[in-house]
């Protein structure tokens, strides 16, 4: 059996936390580019334009601060598990019997894939 | 039944298939890089490993070569053999099996399996008197692939090879993927966020993916890709190589004639995956795409042309 080992653990955790990140950017553009169409009518109505603006400038500011503190506690936790996962790897190097990284017992080639489906 | 290392190996190839290049370019554990396999575990190609995991091993070799998001596993047959360990039993070949990222670009996979099969070549335990290829879907371009490098560098590998056998293998692309590349330009062009994100999620399928859509086989083949937006199949600019008997596989599951030679084995046009005809084709109606690797009717007609190769018989 394989083992889903620390090198692969990790890449998980980046994988997910490739996809928070990058995925809350992606939202951020497209909840930016919505809120402007509104935002741009509005702009062109005399007397409501300023005010628009200055409207659209908080909506912005909330936003991004919104999805930035997203990408940052995503971050945060990577760096956590990343430290946790480091724990893990030195302690399983230490206590790894010698010859753990050599492959499969040696057996006929008819019975390569014998151990599937037990 | 299933175990639960083979369920995530699985899951990894499943991943790898679908976003092996991101994965390789941010260096992430979970990218697999291409190697031999045996017993479900990486096998080194040292002479020691190899002789460890094959301790009688013969001079005829048949590497098999998954495809799309699998690995080694999709060759098993409902008795747990699968065309590699039959060709063992019945005919005295060694099954060597390969396992790799098959979401990075079929041209990088091709060069790492030529580079593979030449320290394969050195570190057997025997000589290798015959080396016969088989590649299922995806794996057989990987195949073509390794035997263009071979070629073009002049590997001298490719002299062992006199036979390569092709399971489902989309020689002329796979209309699926030509479809889901215009929808995607379709919706980049469209001016709205929605359908953007759409395109933009959609472009993230894998350079492997995206290779089978004109079977680019070379990196020179997808420069050309992007400038080409043809939903027909398109005439592969790499011949199979005519040093090496090619012989090729294809499922059919629905019935009807016009609607066969569109869906084929619902993932591959007959056409395609017969590569238009030839002396060695054999078309299996009623097989799926995920029948054709692990079909006992497919065996017999392997093992029937194994046998007519010179020196085939036992």
């Amino acid at each position: 059996m394989t083992k889903f080992d620390v090198k692969k653990l990790r890449g998980l955790k980046d994988l997910l936390q490739d996809a928070v990140v990058n995925g809350a950017a992606s939202i951020e553009e497209v909840h930016k580019r919505t809120a402007a169409r509104p935002f741009n009518i509005l702009g062109e109505i005399p007397g409501v334009g300023d005010v628009s603006e200055a409207v659209r400038a908080v909506h912005d500011a909330i936003v991004t601060t919104g999805y930035a503190a997203t990408r940052a506690v995503t971050e945060v936790v990577g760096a956590g598990l990343d430290a946790a996962l480091d724990v893990v790897d030195d302690a399983s190097t230490a206590t790894a019997p010698p010859g753990t990284e050599t492959a499969g017992e040696g057996t006929d080639p008819k019975s390569a894939h014998s151990t599937h489906g037990e | 039944m299933w175990n639960f290392g083979e369920l995530l190996d699985t899951a990894v190839a499943v991943l790898n298939g679908a976003a092996g290049d991101y994965l390789v370019r941010t260096n992430n554990g979970l990218a697999t890089p291409l190697t031999l396999a045996h017993q479900g575990e990486e096998l080194k190609c040292e002479r020691a490993a190899l002789f460890n995991a094959y301790p009688l091993p013969t001079g005829r070799v048949v590497v098999l070569v998954h495809g799309l998001m699998s690995n080694e596993t999709i060759w098993r047959m409902w008795d747990g053999s699968d065309y590699g360990s039959r060709l063992h039993d019945d005919l005295g070949y060694t099954p060597i099996y390969v396992r790799y990222n098959s979401g990075r670009a079929i041209a990088d996979n091709g060069a790492d399996f030529a580079k593979l099969i030449e320290s394969l070549i050195a570190e057997y335990p025997v000589p290798i008197t015959e080396l016969l290829l088989m590649g299922y879907s995806m794996g057989g371009l990987v195949v073509r692939s390794a035997c263009h490098v071979a070629a073009t560098q002049k590997l001298s590998w490719l002299g062992r090879v006199k036979h390569a056998i092709y399971v489902g293998t989309p020689h002329r692309g796979a209309p699926m993927e030509r479809v889901g590349r215009v929808v995607q330009k379709v919706l980049q062009v469209i001016d709205d966020p929605y359908t953007k994100l759409i395109a933009d999620i959609a472009n993230l399928r894998s350079d492997g993916i995206k290779d089978l859509g004109d079977s680019d086989i070379r990196h020179e083949d997808r420069a050309k890709r992007r400038t080409s937006l043809s939903l027909r199949d398109p005439e592969h600019p790499v011949p199979l190589l005519p040093s090496i008997q090619h012989y090729l596989v294809a499922g059919v599951f629905v019935p009807d004639a016009v609607a066969a030679e569109l869906l084929g084995d619902m993932m591959v046009p007959v056409s395609s995956a017969t590569n238009q005809g030839g002396e060695h084709v054999k078309v299996f109606p009623g097989l799926t795409h995920l029948d054709v690797p692990r079909s006992p009717l497919v065996y017999g007609q392997i093992k029937q042309w194994c046998e007519q190769m010179p020196g085939g018989a036992r």
